[in-house]
């Protein structure tokens, strides 16, 4: 659980003694005047939501949008409607709850705005607040980074592979993206925006169930598009329309990014797909991030590798030179690798870890990280060949005794006494 | 002329900011006003003339405008209004179908590219009249009460009154006799805001017209008798400014609904249903800026 301290404004239409119609009718004093100008000319108004009070089929009950403010503090916003229009023109009234804080509490819940969002839901921002006016108390709010176990199934239902690997595709663009869905926008616009490295993520302003205005200069909009009223606004402009056509859809994994986050929405593994694509900004390069979807291609294929090369592979990981993000994740490949080698050594004959032997032994001398990378298999190893004839063990664990006593290690040291006994 | 304004990069300037749009762009890219402006002043050949409707949020432009154009469709008072594009007739196709559905027009949203917008082509039936190209806009009050306090949230409001030849502005008459403040208010900021925008010397009063429309006049139907004697009586902090910095100005009551009817929704507010029109004062104010061009 993370505690943001946040400033938060209410733009909503209310009746006040000094005006009426839709503006900012409270907010917290730490809010400034370009922030809340800002927030003045980015918040819906009437009528600006996706779907009626009425419609309770499918969907969300709220809205949500994202963006930075001129302060460089950002802003996260939840609307729904609060009863019909106060002046009886018909409609309903729009209520968006704002909250603003700095850009590195982001940091702090996986650089996830809607993490905050279902924040703000838990504390009970999403309740229309009419009585509210003037100043109001700044906020700790308090953020579980959790994620809600129907959103890989909801973003499954709602966006079809083709045209979510198309909306991807379109992100890493400079163009501003449209995607027309039916329901669960928010949903899919979460895991569209955690599909992206985290440093990217910050510079995509969105809003997810507001109807589409090109005021608002957001760079995605995820919204139901009656009419095409939106299609036909962005002609001629800095937009992608995210249209339905099943020809324009036949596109396939153009990288291996793509190919690395379709695994993960396709095994409904959002949570670790937010995780893995938390990033240093340096990483966020089309060629470092290429590297990073690949090594973690094959972190998730490593169960499926033949052993032999599976050795190879961590060993060679163990070599190469990397920082920042590149290098933790080259970590856990080596990691991974060699939980996934001592599980097999211990289930597997000699026979079979036979192959890996001479490679091992020869990795003693390789340096100092691939002797501590092949101590715990050796010990594994030197098991699994004592399982099978006491000779062959010994003739193993001379192997390795015949290596420089200052890169064994005591565990292993203790193996080869075992075994010569 | 406008023509002159096309670029060889198959690109188009907005009408109101000016920006460079390509030419499919139905809405311009910067202020959301809809490009067919651009394309239909091109098309006449001649720059349009732009008369911009302010008030606060609720005071009634989108009624007032929306029965203005279609009075003038009508041919009312011998004038001929010819609309420029389908998109011209929605604001009053919209007013007309709620009014004689007898409920008022939904308000208008903050959403720029929301606003409905009109491009006429007005003049007398008589032979020889002159050709007013008009260009109206509705735009939501909060928008502009929004711009008013902090300019450059809305920079097409901004856009629009530089490039006005006149403004027409409503004031709730009906609140300032119940002796509200805010009408006054609001509109002292507004005509503060025009100053500010239009003035090119400080020293210098401005010569743009600008008719104050008292709108909600069936309510106080003194207003009609002399709206000049109620606007120096209840809206005086308006009536100064206008003396200090305009030297065309004038003060007009007017009304569209002849009897109202009021119910309450589901969440208790009070809901006015017009029992049915009877327009009185709507182009005189119109008439009037058209006079001072």
């Amino acid at each position: 659980m993370a505690v943001i301290h946040c400033d938060q404004a209410i733009f909503t239409s209310v009746r006040g003694p000094m005006a009426e119609g839709y503006r900012v009718v409270a907010a917290s004093r730490g809010l400034r005047p370009d922030e809340k100008q800002a927030i003045t000319k980015l918040s819906p108004s009437h009528d600006s939501l996706c779907w009626q009070p009425s419609d309770d089929a499918g969907g969300s009950a709220y809205a949500a949008a994202f963006y930075p403010l001129p302060t460089g503090r950002l802003c996260v916003a939840l609307s729904c409607h609060a009863g019909a229009e106060h002046t009886g023109r018909g409609g309903h009234r729009v209520y968006t709850q704002n909250v603003i804080f700095d850009g590195r509490a982001l940091d702090g819940v996986g650089c996830n705005p809607f993490h905050v969002v279902r924040g703000m839901l838990a504390a009970g921002l999403g309740t229309p607040r009419l009585d509210v006016q003037g100043v109001v108390d700044e906020l700790e709010l308090k953020v579980d980074v959790g994620f809600p176990a129907d959103l890989p199934r909801a973003f499954a239902a709602a966006l079809r592979l083709p045209h979510a690997r198309r909306a991807l595709t379109a992100l890493f663009g400079e163009r501003g993206l449209i995607v027309p869905l039916r329901e669960s926008w928010v949903e899919a616009a979460e895991v569209l925006l955690l599909s992206l490295p985290s440093p990217l993520r910050m510079k995509i302003a969105f809003a997810a169930g507001l109807r589409f205005s090109l005021g608002r200069s957001h760079r995605m909009y995820v919204l139901v598009d009656e009419k095409n009223a939106a299609k036909a606004r962005v002609v001629g402009q800095r937009f992608d329309y995210l249209d339905a056509d099943p020809d324009a859809a036949a596109l396939s994994a153009s990288s291996t990014w793509t190919a690395f986050v379709e695994r993960h929405w396709v095994q409904g593994k959002v949570e670790q797909l937010a995780r893995r694509t938390v990033l240093s900004a340096e990483d966020c390069g089309l060629q470092p991030r290429e590297r990073i979807a690949s090594l973690y291609n094959t972190i998730d294929s490593i169960a499926s590798m033949p052993i032999v090369e599976l050795f190879r592979l961590a060993l060679r990981s163990l070599s190469e030179a990397s920082a920042g993000s590149l290098e933790n994740i080259r970590r856990e490949l080596v990691g991974c690798a060699q939980s996934e080698l001592l599980a097999r050594l211990g289930r597997l004959p000699w026979r079979e870890v036979v192959v890996l032997w001479p490679e091992m032994v020869r990795a003693w001398s390789a340096g100092e990280a691939p002797a501590r990378f092949v101590g715990p298999l050796s010990v594994a190893a030197l098991r699994s060949a004592l399982k099978e004839d006491v000779a062959i063990a010994a003739e193993a664990a001379l192997d390795l005794a015949s290596q420089p006593a200052r890169e064994l290690d005591a565990e292993v040291r203790a193996a080869i006494d075992e075994v010569l006994r | 002329m406008t023509t002159a304004v096309m670029t060889r990069k198959a690109t188009m300037p907005c009408l109101i900011c000016s920006h460079q749009n390509q030419l499919e762009a139905l809405v311009c890219a910067t202020c959301g006003a809809p490009m067919s402006l651009m394309q239909e002043a091109v098309a006449q050949d001649r720059d349009p003339c732009i008369v911009t409707v302010v008030g606060d949020s609720n005071v009634g432009k989108t009624v007032y405008l929306g029965m203005l154009l279609d009075m003038l469709s009508k041919r009312a008072e011998d004038f001929e209004a010819i609309p420029k594009g389908a998109y011209s007739v929605n604001l009053q196709h919209t007013v007309i179908s709620y009014l004689s559905t007898r409920q008022f027009p939904p308000k208008t949203a903050m959403e720029v590219d929301d606003w409905h917008w009109a491009y006429y082509q007005i003049s007398r039936r008589k032979r020889g009249s002159k050709i007013y190209d008009l260009v109206m806009p509705d735009m939501a009050g909060e928008a502009i009460a929004a711009e008013v306090a902090n300019p450059k949230t809305f920079t097409v409001i901004r856009s629009l009154l530089e490039k006005s030849a006149g403004a027409v502005l409503l004031v709730d008459g009906a609140l300032a006799a119940a002796g509200s403040p805010q009408p006054d208010f609001f509109a002292l900021k507004l005509m503060t805001y025009l100053d500010g925008v239009l003035a090119s010397k400080h020293q210098q009063r401005l010569a743009t017209p600008v008719a104050v429309v008292l709108s909600k006049a069936d309510y106080c139907p003194e207003c009609f008798d002399d709206p000049r004697t109620f606007a120096q009586t209840n809206l005086n902090r308006l009536w100064n400014i206008c003396e200090s910095r305009f030297t065309n100005f004038e003060f007009f009551a007017a009304s569209v609904v002849g009897a109202l009817g009021y119910g309450s929704d589901e969440y208790s507010n009070v809901v006015p249903y017009p029992l049915h029109v009877a327009p009185r004062g709507i182009l005189e104010p119109f008439e009037w800026v058209l006079s001072k061009l």
